[in-house]
């Protein structure tokens, strides 16, 4: 006997691995929330969307935020969360091509189709108009749509953790339409993240029934 | 008494004016079958020219003289539907949503295969939250169109209006 303890003389890798490896799949397996009870966030601070059409956006969120019962101030300091992004596509001006008749349209692979009226994104499939329509080669006008793509995210005011984030873009006829209806979606997704408030108890006024 | 009374020959009176009217009204109506299909004919250049000189405004980009054209041209031959579908395009332009929604649903009235009207107006429906119009509309859009990337935008319209219904 040399006076050594072989027992803890050995270092025990297998049990510190196994037990280090469960710790890091425990830790990967927690919701980015678990600590934070998303049910009490009732505050949110609305803070301006980075990017061209962002005061128009972080209205729009604000009407929808203030509609489903949440409290909502535009200052982070006393918030229980910060919603901020980014407006990435701010365009009111998407040209899509109009073919106007019957219209013979070739494909990249060299397909002939042909339909009426077609219409065409202009960065689309490669798509050309044969033929003419009252002696007018390719009678075309072209439709003017918008778009808007937002991304945002809500993040925990004290901790900073991001606790939802999402992006969304739409087309519509007019830049309005087209950032109400993305907004909208991003606050259907960010309600399934955070719960909505409940409504206010009814109160039934008048005599009590016997 | 009167009657035995009557000329004899006031029967043959009556049956010269009957016979002259009745002549004079076959002239009048053929004169007017005779001229109204050179008229039709008439009306038709008209509104192609009309038409022509609308979409080279629309070219060059003078949306007000074009839509001006264009309605000339299709109030001319209400039967077109590229007419229709051109005037509904201008005025979807210029703003006109009114005018654009009766231009696009009249164009869809005349050929029920017109691929852009349905595009046009299922968005016109959208912006005035005509959220079952719209939804009817990307769904015949998706059945005629050719573009890839415009079934992908109508497939992602009808999964967000589905939302709301």
């Amino acid at each position: 006997m040399n006076g050594r303890c072989p027992v803890a003389l050995a270092p025990p890798w297998p049990v510190a691995l196994s037990a280090l490896l469960a710790c890091a799949a425990c830790a990967t397996k927690k919701p980015a929330t678990a600590s934070i009870d998303v049910s009490r966030i009732r505050h949110i601070a609305v803070l301006p969307f980075a990017g061209p059409g962002g005061p128009a956006v972080a209205n729009e969120f604000i009407r929808e935020l203030l509609a489903a019962g949440l409290s909502v101030s535009q200052s982070a300091d006393e918030a229980d969360a910060v919603l901020s992004g980014n407006v990435t596509d701010y365009r009111s001006n998407n040209k899509l091509m109009v073919y106007l008749g019957q219209s013979t349209l070739v494909n990249g692979a060299g397909q002939t189709l042909t339909a009426s009226n077609p219409v065409v994104s202009t960065s689309g499939a490669p798509l050309n108009a044969k033929g003419s329509l009252f002696g007018l080669p390719n009678a075309q006008v072209v439709f003017i749509q918008s778009s808007v793509n937002v991304v945002a995210h809500l993040s925990h005011r004290s901790s900073g953790r991001v606790l939802w984030s999402d992006e969304f873009g739409y087309e519509g006829i007019d830049l309005a339409t087209a950032s109400q209806a993305a907004v909208d979606q991003l606050m259907q997704s960010f309600f399934r993240a955070i719960p909505r408030p409940a409504p206010p108890a009814t109160v039934i006024r008048g005599r009590p029934p016997r | 008494m009167r009657r035995l009374n009557a000329s004899p020959h006031r029967h043959d009176r009556f049956s010269t004016r009957r016979l002259a009217f009745l002549t004079l009204t076959l002239v009048s109506l053929g004169a007017i079958f005779a001229g109204g299909v050179p008229a039709r004919a008439d009306a038709l250049t008209e509104a192609n020219r009309h038409y022509r000189t609308g979409l080279a405004y629309e070219r060059l980009g003078r949306l007000d003289q074009a839509y001006t054209e264009l309605q000339l041209a299709a109030n001319l031959n209400p039967s077109n539907a590229a007419m229709a579908l051109a005037v509904g395009t201008v005025a979807s332009h210029l703003g006109r949503w009114d005018e654009a929604q009766r231009a696009l649903e009249h164009s869809i009235a005349l050929d029920a295969a017109s691929c852009a009207s349905y595009y046009e107006l299922a968005l016109v429906y959208e912006s005035k939250n005509m959220d079952d119009r719209s939804l009817e509309n990307w769904h015949r859009f998706t059945l005629l169109a050719l573009d890839d990337t415009l079934k992908a935008v109508a497939r992602k319209h009808i999964a967000h209006l589905e939302t709301h219904l």
